[in-house]
């Protein structure tokens, strides 16, 4: 079974994990693997491109008259003031 | 007014006749959708407006302005939006999110006149196959309270199968719409990739999702096809019209008999292959067909998906909408809010999706993938030069009892066998109701699923109907 470091991943994924879920992740990850790695028995040539997707682009433009949308936004924000997103100041002295 | 039996079809004609008001159909649906949900747990909330909506329809319809959804009573999964209502994907993360604009499908349904009943209960954010992941508890299967309605669109298929909305919007990623109408009774479409525009849906597998209806009948799912359906330059993947073939497919049916046996129940073959004689005696002509590495398209839908869900459930970090926790630190509030906000089963694929892309493992995991999907579409390719569809049973079980599963996820993820190979190709699929079958003296209803190739929805339906009347 691959070996998976559990929490570095959970770091990874910005996601906090207790000690009782890293015991059980430890447990259904490796499981998990274990069952989609059969493919490396099917066909198919691997290469660096992700397949033929499909996409359509717009025009470049406004999609819609600016502040339309201001209000409802800064309701839904959890730390607003005045008009803005207040987040955490992120430089730190040391 | 008998809701057991209505169809759109029928509301319609009691709407244009005057026979029945829209308002009078909404408050019927709302009575019986408030008095199952306490029991099924189908419905997240029950809209207080639909009476207003409806008044609406009513004036709509009083003015000749009458459109196939113009008040016709219907559930919306949640994870579509709806300006102003509380949209949730079923997710703690975002519990109390108002949407602040209308999904495409929504503002072709407000067009229309549609009446919104509510939003309907899903596992977390589309991951599921049971409805059991939802941060709001599990939904009931109407034809067995101790088993699950299927997933993740269990709320939507919940509602129809028990008469507490006339038809409901679903969304499919690896069976979402079908393996729920299957194992609640009603059909389920699972529309080619890109002919629904997925603006204002919440993203789970970017290249995979759908979302398409769920209904009583496949005319009734045709119609409600008609309204969402459509370009739309704001999803980048939204195919143009003229991509749609509208011309009627021949009557040659391949099946997959090698993919078939292993896992399926013998009952759901038996009543399966029932269902080939039966459309054999209907001049659909019945051939083997080989898909070399369909076997291999479960392992690979493991992959790939659980990638998108590493990426798109990115944004959700509790910053600029839904709950936040706070941390010590920026990268803490991340964390707690993300740790916290999260059910069990999207953390554990947020973490899958992470492992399969990171440095060291992408070429064995998601690249592999990517390359053996590709291979599989080729395949489907190949196949439909020579018939015109593909049948397969929807799902290789009935619906099974809630909590059996639950800590199995390998075992859990084996009841998308036969839905997961249509969204790994993007074509459409169509699951029809085909019967029952009987578990600890339930009778349970199972479905058979119809594939068809990239653009030919409308042939889905002309088939679905001609199954419907075969007895």
């Amino acid at each position: 079974m691959t070996d998976v470091d559990i929490a570095k991943l959970a770091q990874l994924a910005r996601i906090a994990i207790d000690t009782e879920e890293q015991k059980e992740l430890e447990r259904d990850i490796p499981a998990i693997l274990a069952f989609v790695e059969q493919i490396q028995a099917a066909g198919g040539e691997v290469t660096k491109e992700t397949g033929d997707h499909y996409n359509i682009f717009r025009e470049d433009g406004e999609p819609h008259a600016p502040g339309a949308y201001t209000d409802e936004m800064l309701a839904s924000m959890p730390n607003e003031k005045d008009g803005y997103l207040r987040v955490r100041k992120i430089i730190s002295q040391d | 007014m008998e809701l057991q039996t209505l169809t759109i079809v029928d509301a319609r004609k009691m709407l244009d006749t005057g026979e029945v008001t829209a308002v009078e159909l909404a408050e019927e649906y709302v009575a019986a959708a408030r008095e199952m949900n306490t029991q099924l747990n189908a419905y997240l909330e029950i809209f207080e407006d639909v009476h207003e909506q409806a008044q609406k329809a009513d004036e709509m319809i009083a003015a000749g302005n009458i459109f196939p959804m113009t008040g016709i009573p219907i559930a919306i999964k949640d994870n579509i939006l709806i300006k102003g209502r509380v949209s949730s994907g079923a997710s703690k993360i975002l519990e109390n999110y108002v949407a602040t604009y209308d999904a495409y499908v929504i503002e072709k349904l407000k067009a229309e006149g549609a009446v919104f009943l509510g939003r309907t209960n899903m596992d977390e954010f589309a991951m599921g196959g049971s409805t059991e992941n939802s941060a709001f508890g599990p939904t009931k299967n109407p034809h067995d309270i101790a088993r699950i309605p299927g997933g993740s669109s269990g709320g939507s298929a919940a509602v129809v199968a028990a008469h507490m909305a006339l038809a409901s919007l679903g969304t499919d990623t690896g069976g979402s719409i079908r393996q729920p109408a299957a194992l609640c009774g009603v059909v389920g479409f699972k529309p080619t990739y890109g002919a629904v525009s997925r603006f204002g849906t919440m993203a789970m597998g970017s290249s995979l999702d759908q979302i398409g209806p769920i209904t009583k009948t496949v005319t009734d799912a045709e119609l409600l096809f008609g309204t969402i359906r459509g370009h739309d330059s704001r999803d980048a993947t939204s195919r143009p019209d003229a991509y749609f073939s509208e011309s009627q497919q021949g009557k040659r049916i391949g099946v997959p008999r090698h993919f078939l046996k292993e896992g399926t129940d013998e009952d759901v073959l038996e009543a399966f292959n029932e269902s080939l004689k039966k459309l054999e005696a209907h001049g659909y002509e019945i051939v083997d067909i080989e898909l070399p590495n369909i076997q291999y398209a479960l392992a690979t839908y493991y992959i790939i998906m659980p990638a998108e869900v590493s990426t798109n459930l990115a944004r959700y970090d509790g910053i600029r909408y839904g709950v936040h926790h706070d941390g010590e630190t920026l990268l803490g509030d991340y964390m707690q809010t993300r740790g916290k906000g999260f059910g069990a089963e999207a953390r554990r694929r947020i973490l899958l999706g992470t492992f399969v892309l990171s440095s060291g493992y992408v070429d064995a995991y998601y690249r592999k993938a990517t390359a053996v999907r590709n291979q599989l579409k080729k395949e489907f390719e190949k196949v439909f030069a020579g018939v015109d569809f593909i049948v397969t049973p929807t799902s290789p079980t009935p619906a099974f009892k809630i909590g059996e599963k639950v800590n199995d996820p390998v075992a859990m993820y084996a009841a998308d066998i036969f839905t997961v190979p249509v969204n790994m190709t993007g074509v459409p699929a169509l699951s029809v109701p085909m019967g029952t079958v009987v578990r600890d003296g339930s009778t349970l209803p199972i479905g058979i699923q119809f594939i068809a190739k990239h653009g030919a929805d409308t042939a889905l339906f002309a088939i679905g109907k001609d199954f419907e009347k075969m007895k």
